[in-house]
């Protein structure tokens, strides 16, 4: 049986909207260390991982291992009725064919409580290889998604190469081309003044990758909980765009590279 | 887990029909290892008639029979036990605001000694009610402090120029509250020695820019007199308590209400029984959703009575009409039958806002070519009257259509319309008139006579609150260069000779027109000037139907027809991706 009670409940609205358009239906693994859900999209080019630890949700409280499957479109729906400043409660038992959410309104004075309708979900689990990646960009996650979104309108790939001056991000289309170029921002102290988060690039080695606008354009749903993106890449390797949860956990996506027809 | 038995019949019906939250019991669930094929399908969905709403409420019967004073509380006992309910709720939830002072039951009763007059009360309580008009109490805090420290009493109000008053008030909106409150003030202490009135006649009479409510706000939140007071609040609450189902916005209603807020006034403790009642409006007894399970009044709402026990309360109003010497109220309307709005929100009683009555009118645009002081084409804009729709803002040539058949005639025979030949050489003669020696049209009478006349452009509408106006827009270019006149219009419609069938009437109607207009007072204007200035929507629409209009002629000439190809082409194929197959391998 599963609870688990979360203060900030419009967390799992934003975390929703940010899986919904990439997977349709995916299982919620949960155990006794917190909720997890792996899927691929349908065309298996891109996967996303979530991780809601345990100690994220107060109480939180699962004794047997659960795997919850739902589609991501209805749930969505329903957490559509929470507000904003709910405590949504998710309760589910070890047998049942139903996820019972509960939204409570910060005074207590509106109790919703809505099933759904759970489905068996034939998932593949990938093993994600754990590897050290040659390059690491960590930059802020608004400024990523306004970059994503400008550069969608030229064509529908994009180029990001990272060196130590910076990383850019290039493509060309039919109207014409276009690049953003960031610097990193060494100075920590810099960035409160100016506002927006510095960029800051680790590596070992320079890389340029090829990824889908499209893709990324999904991924940038995540954006509104994390005030950072932390993007790492190897040549010719899927990437790893990770967005932080809060002190909870975090979305991670991985996306295969665009490939030369030659090869 | 859902066996998908439905599905697998039919697989096509999948995903149509929502679901009900709950399985009807029919739907076999199993808990055991489901076969593959099952598995891989997505959850059972078994197309569910939904059930039909069920009506909230017995139908409405359409209003009964009742007399004037069923719309009182019975009995002056039932009008106290209100009072005291709504008073004792009030002193338990009443919001700190900046400007009230808070409703105390115990020390209530000091309210009822004659008080000292405190024209500084009064000075505050005027301006927090003047800023409440329209606005938010949340956005009236801040404003409030500002407002108080920059002007503490009515005179250094009175004495700050009124800039620095807009300045203070700037981001408030009706920017006119500022400027009355202004006013107010030097009134007030040039004539009533910086003191506000404390009955609410003299304070309607003596003050500019108080109302009624604001009068009664002020001799009773302030001064403490038994003054009543009525806002929208009031309005929806005492409608509501007294099952008044009358027009509120006409005269009638608005005197019931007032009636009523004077009968339950709380003479004990004005002040605090109108700020009570307006705060359970503001509160509880809202618009669309009240909050009636937290009202204290519950027990003697007649509408919430009507809503849950409607046999009682159509008995009470039949009742009411058996006791001697009644009068029958007539005010009532029968309620909206519509079932999505509970009867409780049906108070108050608006009549149905009449469908905007239909004008229509010529608006002649003049273009006058580039001169020597101009290097633009310039527009001729005349000033609207000074009363009336869009006092004084200024406009293309209006010419209003002069009654209803005269339109229907327009619209059936275009020619008949006053856009001719005929109409521009008016305009032509008339504007030589007034603007004396123009280089553009030295000799009017000979130039009219040439011109090809105005070209109706199209025609666009624009919807005010209360009018819905078609502008049939023309075109009249003052260029002296007629063969390029010609070149680029076609042939006027109007301009075919038969002109001299005009009705003189509508001629003549014309010809007054545009002198009044011209008379009061008319500009020439470039186009980037127009677009900088304030004109009116309507305007602005005509003048883009005939930008459009140009836009569109001169693109059609085959010289604008430029062939367009990029000059270089790099081929941009999409390229493929590589799935993550490739690189993590299923567990």
């Amino acid at each position: 049986m599963l609870e688990a009670r979360l203060t900030q409940g419009s967390l799992l609205k934003k975390i929703i909207e940010a899986i919904k358009d990439l997977v349709q239906d995916a299982n919620f693994d949960c155990s006794d260390s917190g909720i997890s859900l792996q899927a691929m999209d349908s065309a298996h080019v891109a996967l996303c991982a979530l991780l809601l630890k345990s100690d994220g949700f107060e109480p939180y409280r699962c004794d047997r291992n659960l795997s919850l499957g739902i589609n991501l479109n209805s749930l969505s729906k329903m957490l559509k009725c929470s507000g904003n400043d709910d405590v949504i409660t998710l309760k589910a038992d070890d047998e049942g064919d139903i996820l019972t959410m509960l939204f409570e309104s910060p005074n207590q004075d509106r109790l919703c409580e809505y099933e759904l309708k759970l489905m068996d979900i034939d998932s593949e689990h990938l093993g994600i290889p754990e590897q050290e990646f040659d390059c690491t960009v960590k930059m802020s996650s608004t400024e990523f998604a306004r970059i994503v979104r400008d550069l969608s309108t030229l064509n529908e790939s994009v180029t990001i190469s990272a060196t130590k001056e910076g990383v850019r991000f290039a493509t060309a289309g039919e109207m014409g081309k276009g690049s953003v170029f960031l610097k990193p921002n060494s100075s920590v102290d810099d960035s409160s003044s100016s506002g927006s988060l510095p960029t800051t690039i680790q590596l070992s080695e320079p890389v340029s990758v090829t990824l889908s606008l499209k893709y990324l354009n999904n991924f940038t749903k995540a954006a509104p909980l994390s005030d950072t993106v932390t993007l790492q890449m190897t040549n010719d390797i899927p990437v790893l765009i990770d967005f932080s949860v809060g002190e909870i956990g975090y979305i991670r996506y991985f996306l295969a590279p665009k490939i030369n027809e030659e090869e | 887990m859902l066996v998908p038995c439905a599905v697998r019949r039919n697989p096509k019906r999948q995903c149509r029909q929502p679901e009900p939250l709950l399985d009807p019991p029919a739907l076999p669930s199993t808990t055991g290892p489901l076969p593959a094929s099952v598995r891989n399908s997505i959850a059972a969905r078994r197309p569910a008639k939904a059930p039909k709403p069920m009506p909230l409420t017995a139908p409405t019967p359409p209003t009964l029979a009742h007399a004037t004073t069923f719309h009182q509380f019975s009995a002056a006992t039932t009008t106290h036990s209100v009072q005291a309910a709504l008073l004792e709720w009030y002193a338990l939830n009443q919001r700190r605001l900046p400007w009230r002072i808070p409703y105390d039951p115990v020390l209530a009763p000091s309210d009822t000694k004659p008080q000292s007059l405190d024209p500084q009360r009064a000075y505050e309580v005027w301006v927090s009610e003047i800023m409440l008009q329209q606005t938010q109490v949340k956005t009236v805090i801040g404003y409030y402090h500002r407002w108080m420290d920059a002007f503490p009493t009515i005179q250094a109000l009175a004495d700050a120029p009124l800039e620095q008053v807009y300045e203070i008030w700037a981001g408030l909106g009706y920017y006119s509250r500022a400027r009355r409150l202004h006013e107010g003030a030097q009134h007030v202490c040039r004539a009533l020695q910086g003191q506000l009135p404390s009955q609410p006649d003299v304070l309607l009479r003596e003050v500019p820019g108080v109302g009624r409510y604001t009068a009664g706000a002020i001799a009773s939140i302030a001064y403490g007199q038994p003054a009543e007071l009525v806002d929208g609040n009031v309005i929806r609450v005492l409608t509501r308590w007294l099952a008044f189902s009358g027009d509120t916005t006409r005269a009638s209603g608005v005197q019931w209400t007032w009636q009523a807020a004077q009968q339950l006034l709380d003479r004990s403790v004005p002040g605090h029984w109108n700020q009570a009642l307006m705060e359970l409006g503001a509160t509880l007894c809202t618009p669309t959703q009240p909050r009636c399970a937290q009202c204290p009044v519950k027990p003697w709402c007649k509408a919430y009575q009507q809503m849950h026990r409607p046999t009682q309360f159509a008995q009470e109003a039949q009742s009411s009409l058996e006791a001697p010497e009644i009068e029958e109220c007539h005010l009532c309307l029968p309620l909206d039958p519509s079932l999505d709005k509970s009867i409780i929100t049906q108070y108050p009683r608006k009549q149905p806002k009449k469908p905007p009555r239909e004008e229509d009118c010529d608006v002649y645009i003049i273009e006058k070519p580039p001169t020597h002081h101009a290097q633009d084409p310039t527009y001729l804009l005349v000033k609207r009257p000074s009363e009336g729709l869009l006092a004084n803002l200024w406009e293309p040539l209006t010419i209003e259509a002069l009654n209803a058949s005269e339109c229907l005639a327009g619209q059936a025979n275009s020619s008949s319309s006053t856009s001719s030949r005929a109409f521009s050489s008016i305009v032509i003669s008339r504007l030589s008139a007034f603007t004396g020696d123009n280089p553009c049209f030295s000799d009017a009478t000979e130039f009219a006579a040439r011109h090809p006349g105005a070209v109706l452009v199209g025609s666009v509408v624009h919807v005010f609150s209360h009018i819905r106006k078609t502008y049939r827009v023309h075109h009249i270019r003052l260029d002296n260069d007629h063969a390029s006149t010609q070149l680029i219009d076609e042939p006027p419609h109007s301009c075919n000779g038969e002109d001299d069938k005009h009705d003189p009437q509508l001629l003549a109607h014309a010809r007054q027109s545009l002198d009044s207009s011209l008379a009061r007072s008319f500009i020439w204007v470039s186009a980037t000037e127009l677009s900088t200035m304030a004109i009116a929507t309507a305007s602005k629409k005509a003048f883009k139907l005939l930008n459009d209009w140009k836009a569109q002629r001169s693109s059609k000439s085959p010289k604008h027809l430029a062939r367009k190809r990029p000059r270089s082409t790099t081929a941009t194929k999409p390229k493929p991706n590589a799935t993550l197959d490739h690189f993590f391998a299923t567990k």
